[in-house]
């Protein structure tokens, strides 16, 4: 029988998922945990890297397949896209005593519930039929009608190791704002083209770097921007990158203008890196980032505030400084390892409740 | 701008199509549950097996959770036909169509072009404004996301489209901008939710000698993508019945049983002419808040049950195993699988309230055995009810 269902709401590449993939690689090492485990999901932009994290899983996409697996005597199943869930979460809750875990990131569903109005929320049914339920941020977790004993926040997770390797920033440091996100309107990062348009009256060599995949469009869109600001010279898109810790080390300042977030990796990422963030009040940022210590949260839209905030920063250096280490000791308590571990005893707890007597 | 024709009476002898839309609807639970004039066509069994084995037999095509339906700005209803048979193609977004707009410019004059507004925004880069844009989107949180993404883009290219055919679902806010006269609300609507296989059976219904499908990719020649399996079985069952030739426009895609690879090139040298919609009047949103008021009426008693059904849910997850309290969870979930052999029940409930969790428990029931962890599918299904009608009393309430 399976023991456990742990089903994970999305296939972003956002932090439930990257805590899930951290606790493959983390299982590789522990053959006990690691058999008879099945990861089951339909694609998505980790594909490539679960594949390589789980070599003692088996990895399936068709329907078929899926349903399959709930029917094989493995001991734990993990689903990881959304429409598997919907179909296969009710079906196993109808015909195994398995331990069901759900895991709820700040996805679509949750964003729209929480800014946008979305009243229909399937998973919140699946919550109630869910033995446990993680939540990312414990705000997310408060917008839904959950008794505290059978949830768990987990909170953020980002792969952080690699940016605690990044150095401070140093007198040379160039004056440039890196922004990593992917290209698309309702980031807003037309803002901050304007913000640094502004901004060089004052400071002549201040730029900005763009990192990220463009979403049809965009890109363009914002280039012609700053062609018409007379700052095509200051403006930089460089496209996704594997790899962003260069792009911050060789940066100042990390802002991103968006008008739409959860709490985002690429900001975790620059605080493990030491840089003080410019964030706008959206989603869950707040959870991360208190204005004023790690960096400064602004309205979104507020272009004003925005440009106000990059030049004190871009001014006081000793201050911005100062900042980037609150933001890299902070981001700590979202290290990927630490959050997988919390991830990893809900699901024993869960399992060792529903199905007692059976070892993991 | 196309005409709009009265309305036709139903045609007496059932196609694909309309077997198709039956089965869509999801009213069915085995296919001895579908109309007689159903079993009269010879794409039933196939159709019937398809339905089984990639929707289990639910495919949610017309759940509106989201009441959207209540506030859909469309005055027509009706199908779209091509009375000069042109040929009409499908334009997908996927590689193959990027590759193939300058060939879509030579035989834009010859070819009608369906689309998604998705599509619509990739043809009006090249300049291309498409003849019927059909928005439908697969899920709720797909139109949600689709009208929360419009408020931050710019694009006019669905105002300049002569038809929209928005489906009942779809948001108000996604329609905005759109004329009148030019949008209608596709009814019958064959569909199972897949906007591409929709659109195929649009056109095979609209008259069009000829299908070809652009940028309907589906993975590589070389890499299918395993999960489009549903969509690729729908368009060659779809094809195998059509009638007329299916072809493949879109190089490089995954291969379709019946859908012949075609350059777009040898559609050339035709003259369409506008589109004409056969329509009549769609409902009045004051006789649709009636029909949602009735439905949630009549859904009143179900709804005790289900409350009493989640409290018996909670207390035996919360550990009370008495014999009263299981017995009262099995009692209460027996009586929502029971909601369901009613076929006007079952309407009320998907069609009403936009129920999910439930239909698919009437298709496969929970397995009692399972004992104490009944609780589970009695919360899911159970909880969906309640938090639905609730929703939808709020909206009549506020439309009152």
């Amino acid at each position: 029988m399976i023991r456990v269902l742990h089903v994970i709401e999305s296939l972003a590449a956002g932090g439930i998922e990257t805590t899930f993939l951290n606790m493959l690689r983390a299982w590789r090492g522990e053959p006990a945990w690691a058999e008879h485990h099945v990861l089951a999901f339909a694609g998505g932009p980790l594909e490539t890297a679960y594949r390589e994290a789980a070599d003692s899983l088996t990895i399936t996409a068709s329907q078929d397949e899926l349903e399959q697996a709930v029917l094989a005597p493995y001991d734990a199943i993990y689903f990881l896209f959304e429409r598997c869930a919907f179909r296969l979460l009710p079906l196993v809750a109808a015909h195994s005593r398995a331990a069901i875990v759900y895991g709820k990131g700040y996805d679509m569903g949750g964003m729209f519930r929480l800014n946008d109005g979305l009243t229909w929320q399937p998973d919140e049914s699946m919550m109630w039929g869910s033995d446990r339920t993680t939540f990312t941020t414990a705000d997310l977790a408060a917008g839904f009608e959950l008794p505290v004993s059978r949830l768990d926040v987990l909170g953020k997770a980002a792969s952080i190791g690699p940016f605690l390797a990044v150095a401070e920033v140093y007198p040379f440091t160039p004056n440039r704002i890196v922004c990593v996100a992917n290209l698309h309107a309702r980031k807003r990062l037309g803002d901050l083209i304007v913000a640094v348009a502004t901004l060089r009256a004052e400071i002549p060599d201040v730029c900005v770097r763009f990192v990220g995949a463009d979403d049809g469009g965009e890109g363009a869109r914002l280039m012609a921007m700053a062609r018409e600001l007379g700052m095509a010279d200051a403006c930089e898109l460089v496209g996704r990158r594997a790899d962003v810790a260069a792009d911050l080390q060789a940066s100042r300042v990390f802002a991103l203008p968006s008008g739409c977030e959860g709490v985002p990796t690429a900001m975790l990422e620059a605080m493990a890196a030491a840089r003080p963030v410019v964030m706008t009040d959206v989603g869950h940022i707040r959870s991360a980032v208190q204005d004023g210590v790690e960096g400064f949260v602004v309205p979104a839209g507020d272009v004003d505030a925005l440009t106000a905030r990059l030049r004190i920063l871009l001014s006081d250096r000793k201050l911005a400084a100062m900042m980037g280490r609150a933001a890299r000791s902070r981001v700590h308590a979202h290290d990927a390892t630490v959050v997988a571990a919390r991830l990893r005893k809900a699901l024993e707890q869960t399992m060792a409740r529903v199905t007692p007597g059976v070892a993991a | 701008m196309s005409s709009i024709v009265p309305f036709p009476r139903q045609p007496t002898v059932p196609s694909v199509l309309d077997v198709f839309e039956r089965i869509g609807r999801d009213y069915a639970l085995t296919s001895a549950q579908l109309p007689d004039w159903a079993h009269e066509s010879a794409a039933l069994p196939r159709l019937w097996a398809l339905y089984e084995t990639h929707w289990r037999r639910f495919c949610g095509a017309h759940l509106d959770p989201q009441f959207h339906g209540l506030t859909h700005p469309a005055r027509l209803t009706g199908v779209v036909v091509a009375t000069d048979r042109a040929p009409i193609v499908i334009a997908g977004t996927g590689p193959s169509l990027r590759a193939s707009l300058p060939a879509l410019l030579r035989v834009r004059d010859a070819v009608h072009i369906f689309t998604s507004p998705r599509g619509a925004d990739a043809l009006a880069e090249a300049g291309i404004i498409p003849d019927l844009v059909l928005i439908e989107h697969q899920t709720p949180l797909d139109a949600h996301f689709s009208a929360r993404d419009l408020s931050h883009r710019r694009t006019e290219s669905l105002s300049r489209v002569p038809l929209v055919a928005a489906d009942a679902r779809t948001p108000a806010a996604l329609l905005a901008g759109i004329a009148n006269d030019r949008l209608f609300v596709p009814q019958p609507l064959p569909t199972w939710g897949l906007w591409p296989a929709t659109s195929v059976a649009l056109a095979i219904a609209a008259g069009a000698r000829s299908i070809a499908l652009l940028g309907v990719d589906l993975g590589s020649a070389t890499l299918p993508d395993p999960s489009q399996a549903p969509l690729l079985a729908l368009l060659e069952l779809l094809a195998a019945y059509a009638g007329v030739p299916c072809l493949d426009a879109g190089e490089g895609g995954a291969a379709k049983k019946h859908w012949s690879p075609t350059p777009l090139d040898l559609l050339a040298g035709g003259s369409r002419r506008p589109l004409d919609v056969m329509a009549q009047r769609w409902s009045t949103p004051a006789v649709r808040h009636a029909r949602a008021s009735a439905a949630w009426q009549r859904t009143l008693p179900i709804v005790e049950e289900a409350a009493a059904t989640v409290s018996a849910a909670c207390a035996v997850r919360d550990g009370d195993g008495s014999a009263g309290t299981r017995s009262k969870l099995q009692c209460g979930l027996e009586a929502l699988i029971e909601a369901g052999a009613s076929p006007a029940g079952r309407q009320d409930l998907q069609d009403g309230l936009g129920l999910s969790f439930l239909p698919r428990y009437w298709r496969q029931n929970p397995d009692l055995s399972i004992g104490p962890q009944l609780w589970r599918p009695a919360a899911l299904a159970a909880h969906e009810l309640l938090h639905q009608h609730h929703h939808l009393g709020a909206r009549l309430r506020r439309a009152a």
